[in-house]
């Protein structure tokens, strides 16, 4: 309306004036049109990215305990000490205008009031800093600490994460708790902060099978702390033990100081694992397997229950705190922890095969008596080793084998507990490679089990139509005692446990199930238990014939292992509870491996109802009957107890 | 304001014009309410800043009300003491004035500070309109027109030394603005904008190239000029971006309909200063809050307020009514256009105050008196 009249006006001139802002108008209209339609997203953009900061939020570490819930890997609360900052802002400026600005100005005279950005930048970063210092020192003397918090950090961290709380003091005692209660809670911005460290409650118990986890993440933007499985259990099942970072959505204002907090993701618990483990078990026979030799004996011990494949402890030495690598190692320690002869780290129990040297006559008893060659009444004449009389020499066919048992007539039971290798070299021969191969096969030997922390090696045993190929036909006789080829002592422990249980091959259980955090927590997987990997086909008449054998070995007071099991004061848990066994003591001559012997106690018990497979490996020990026997004595006498006890009856209602 | 009618005639309201002004101040009210939100409310309500914009705009309806009580005939005969008194009170800034965030722009009054540029300008527009409204032939002689000039570039250097190159640039617009209205020649006009491209150019040249403690330069506004060229350092060029920057994105952001009155987060958050949030920056802040429908609603009261104005200037019954009406209204578009623009990157950073709806006593207070003036030359356009 009123327009049209302007432009119907003759003032030429107001005409013009009115166009131009007609103009103007229109040119802050496009322009706004562009901000806000065109560019609106982007600005959108910006402002997000300025306005919101999203610090990821550690989920706790799911938890891992035996198969009676004591835990073994659990998280405990570590107490921080920290700063919000931006409840000290009115400080920070009173400082800023009360001190600082008027130490510059005194020391620079003429300066304007309005400083620059350049100078006052700065000048804030030290009010800022003297404060939280002061604060820093009281808490120190309080807590009787020295400071932690130097200028340089107090930078990084306030110039990147100033929306985050300032750690000042971490791992709070529980007296220091007590007193920032007591004396400190009252300090504005000042607060107690819990954060939960994964810890081993038990230390170097199953270290191993656990395995360590180590910090990540800490020091990256918005990255919370977290924990990254590096071996074990830690490392094969740390996706279900991570569980999910939580993210929070932080306001900041312009100064980069929290205005408001979300949660935009929830974090969610890492998921707690339930092992086959029996922890009293585990400890006994961490205990046993240095009981002999010392805490720096190289060695592996594993139970199993013979009826299902679970491992219910499974020990090697030596051993390391995984606690260590929580807090993080130095160097120097981490080199002490790989030392290249003891190997803490190793787990000797899966992560290493060794020959099994006369334990592998059980293997060997079943070849000659499946393919007839051996009569076990028939006598065996052990020829004395003219260079050392008082022990055999298996000389036939211009072999050389030195036996440790003495010369003289041997029937088969007798060669067994005995152990000697003239005898089972002599009949090991008449089998043939091929068949010594063909039965150690059909147990999985030199196969991995599946275990499920993944660190397994196979071993070396060839398969039976490599004989002549890659082993030549000739190695039947040492391989009739267990030499030229190796395995680890979780396989022997399952080949024993089919013996056990009449020929079952079970793959070995170790993770019963995975469950959601906190008590009654969801099956999240259940992995079923006694998964049959094989089914060997025995006679009976043969297992029976090698169950009284490997009897006699624990039974015969000449036996290897007799001495072992009845020592003078032989306890009477083992009175009703007899074991079956076989020792095994291999020569190793390679300038590879650091060790000259490798002994073996591989049994099983009750002999009249098979629920237990005990194997013992020891590198450089005496020899089988002197040094693993007595391991296993030991094992038997807890398991003994524990049967006894209540746990033993929970096994039972379990199974 | 209207209804002392004294003059016993019928009152005759531009109701346009009303609607514009009451529009944009109700506005202002609201949206300086949301800028200073949360952190001001602790306070009393009579040191609240919406609360005191209610204040001065009550007193600027008193005194546009009392510039309407007589004929602006009558009013433009004390235009030259007015105008020597304005420039009294310029040059008293420099003498008792207050120094607000680098300018030396305020007198302080004990309770209240005054901007006495704010009426200067004022002033200003009544002087130019009475002496412009001379004779067309008489303004064909150079002597008036550098008469004019002369008393423009009196206000225009005072204001320019405090520094405040924005307010200052005002007095030139109004200046050529009226100057055109009048019917001063075409010739000098090109000459004056001949001569006054070099003499911006050189105001640029002095800025730039300073020497560091040159009395009439302020480092800022040195940097504020290099960083909209887009030379200068990058450090310093950032931190002077940075309001225009956060301004852009509190506008973008906006986007077609905002994210609602009290939601914005620039100003809440600091990224948009505290400080300017609610006067300098009042448009960011609405624009955010009301995105581009919210925007195109404040130029449409604007456009309203200025085209009521042009309307006026078109009506009134003879030169003075006419220029002054050009004058107010040259004045109102001068100010919306640097000041959005500026919210928009289309200006540089000057501070300059948005009509009615900026918080500022003065701004306020002096916006409602011009266009008091404005329905002055409405009411008594045909009062013979």
């Amino acid at each position: 309306m009123f327009i049209f009249d302007i432009f119907k006006h003759e003032a030429r001139r107001l005409r013009a004036v009115s166009g131009v802002m007609a103009a103007g108008m229109l040119a802050l209209l496009a322009g706004l049109w562009f901000v806000q339609i065109v560019s609106g997203k982007q600005m959108q953009g910006q402002l997000e990215k300025q306005s919101f900061r999203q610090p990821r939020v550690a989920a706790e570490r799911g938890n891992i305990f035996d198969c009676y819930t004591n835990a073994l890997v659990a998280n405990h609360p570590q107490y921080n000490l920290v700063l919000y900052l931006e409840d000290l802002r009115s400080q920070f400026t009173n400082e800023y205008y009360s001190r600082v600005v008027k130490e510059y100005a005194r020391d620079h005279p003429g300066t304007s009031a309005r400083l620059p950005y350049k100078v006052a930048n700065p000048l804030h970063l030290e009010a800022d800093w003297r404060v939280v210092s002061n604060i820093n020192s009281q808490v120190a003397s309080a807590l009787g600490q020295p400071m932690t918090l130097d200028r340089e950090r107090f930078d990084h961290f306030y110039t990147n994460y100033t929306f985050l709380p300032l750690p000042i003091v971490t791992n709070l005692n529980s007296n220091q708790v007590a007193v920032f209660a007591e004396k400190l809670s009252s300090q504005t911005g000042l607060d107690l902060e819990t954060q939960p460290v994964v810890s081993y409650p038990h230390k170097t118990t199953a270290a191993h099978l656990l395995g360590y986890v180590v910090r990540t993440g800490g020091d990256r933007k918005y990255m919370a702390p977290g924990y990254k499985g590096t071996t074990g259990i830690q490392a094969a099942f740390d996706g279900w033990l991570t569980g999910k970072p939580g993210t929070n959505l932080v306001l900041v204002n312009n100064e980069g100081y929290r205005q408001h907090e979300d949660i935009l993701a929830p974090k969610q618990a890492g998921k707690d694992i339930y092992l086959t483990i029996i922890l009293p078990l585990q400890q006994a026979a961490e205990k046993a397997l240095v009981a002999e030799v010392g805490t720096n004996a190289r060695g592996a011990a594993v139970v199993m229950d013979a009826r299902n494949g679970d491992v219910l402890a499974m020990a090697s030495s030596p051993t390391f705190d995984p606690n260590e690598f929580v807090a993080g190692v130095s160097p120097e320690r981490l080199e002490q922890l790989n030392d290249r002869k003891l190997k803490q780290q190793l787990n000797r129990a899966t992560y290493d095969a060794y020959p099994p040297g006369s334990t592998f006559k059980i293997i060997t008893t079943l070849a000659c008596l499946e393919s007839d060659v051996m009569d076990v009444n028939e006598i065996y004449h052990n020829a004395a080793n003219p260079r050392d009389p008082v022990h055999g020499l298996f000389a036939e066919q211009g072999y050389d084998i030195k036996d440790t048992a003495p010369p003289g007539d041997y029937d088969f039971e007798k060669a067994f507990y005995h152990s000697s290798n003239s005898y089972f070299s002599h009949y090991g021969l008449k089998a043939g490679l091929r068949k010594l191969l063909e039965v150690a096969k059909r147990f999985h030997l030199g196969e991995k089990t599946g275990f499920a922390t993944r660190e397994e090696v196979a071993g070396i045993v060839p398969r039976p139509d490599q004989a002549g190929k890659t082993m030549p036909l000739n190695s039947a006789p040492y391989v009739a005692i267990g030499q030229e080829i190796t395995v680890t002592p979780l396989q022997m422990t399952v080949m024993i446990a089919a013996i056990a249980n009449g020929g079952t091959i079970y793959y070995p259980r170790i993770v019963k199930e995975i469950r959601s955090s906190g008590t009654g927590g969801r099956v999240e997987t259940n992995f079923p238990e006694g998964r049959v990997r094989d089914k060997v086909v025995l006679d009976p008449q043969y297992l029976a014939i090698l169950r009284h054998a490997m009897l006699q070995d624990t039974e015969h007071p000449d036996a290897n292992g007799y001495k072992a099991f009845h020592p003078p004061d032989r306890a009477l848990e083992l009175a009703h509870f007899q074991v079956a066994g076989k020792t095994g003591t291999a020569q190793v001559n390679s300038p590879a491996l650091d060790y000259k012997r490798v002994t073996w106690f591989d049994s099983y018990g009750p002999y009249d109802d098979p629920r237990y497979a005990v194997v013992v490996m020891i590198v450089d020990g005496t020899s089988g009957g002197d040094t693993c026997a007595p391991v296993a004595e030991r094992i038997y006498k807890a398991i003994v107890t524990l049967e006894k006890g209540g746990p033993a009856k929970r096994v039972a209602s379990l199974n | 304001m209207y209804e002392t009618n004294l003059n016993e005639r019928k009152l005759d309201l531009d109701w346009a014009l009303l609607l514009g002004t009451w529009g944009l101040a109700v506005t202002g009210v609201f949206f300086i309410y949301s800028a200073t939100g949360e952190g001001s409310q602790a306070q009393p309500l009579y040191r609240q800043m919406f609360f005191l914009q209610i204040i001065w705009f009550v007193a600027g309806l008193g005194a546009a009300a009392a510039a309407c009580l007589a004929d602006y005939g009558k009013l433009a005969r004390w235009s030259r003491p007015v105008y020597w008194a304005a420039i009294g009170s310029l040059v008293a800034v420099f003498v008792i004035g207050k120094v607000v965030q680098g300018g030396r722009r305020w007198i302080s009054l004990g309770f209240l500070r005054i901007q006495p540029a704010e009426f200067a300008k004022i002033a200003f527009i009544f002087l130019m309109a009475e002496f412009l409204s001379r004779p067309v032939e008489e303004l064909r002689r150079p002597r008036f027109f550098f008469a004019a000039l002369g008393y423009t570039a009196l206000p225009f250097a005072l204001i320019l030394m405090e520094p405040d190159l924005g307010s200052a640039l005002v007095f030139l617009t109004v200046c050529l603005a009226m100057m055109f209205v009048a019917g001063v020649p075409n010739r000098f006009l090109r000459r004056l904008a001949g001569g006054a491209f070099p003499l911006a150019a050189l105001l640029v040249a002095v800025v730039l190239f300073a020497p560091p403690k040159f009395a009439f330069v302020k480092s800022y506004q040195k940097a504020r000029l290099l960083s909209y060229f887009g030379l200068g350092d990058k450090k310093e060029m950032a931190a002077e971006n940075y309001q225009v920057n956060q301004s852009l994105i509190s506008v973008g952001s906006g986007g077609w309909f905002g994210k609602g009155w009290r939601q914005g987060t620039q100003h809440e958050l600091g990224f948009l200063p505290k400080k300017e949030a609610h006067n300098d920056f009042i448009f960011s802040v609405i624009a955010e809050e009301e995105g581009f429908v919210g925007s195109v609603a404040v130029l449409a009261l604007y456009s309203v307020l200025l085209f009521s104005g042009i309307k006026v200037a078109i009506q009134a019954r003879d030169r003075l009514g006419q220029l002054l009406a050009v004058g107010v209204v040259t004045l109102l578009f001068t100010h919306v256009f640097i000041n959005i623009g500026m919210n928009i990157r289309l200006m540089p950073v000057t501070g300059i105050p948005l009509p009615l709806l900026s918080y500022g006593g003065s701004s306020v207070v002096c916006s409602l008196i011009a266009i008091g003036v404005l329905h002055n030359v409405h009411i008594y356009r045909k009062s013979y």
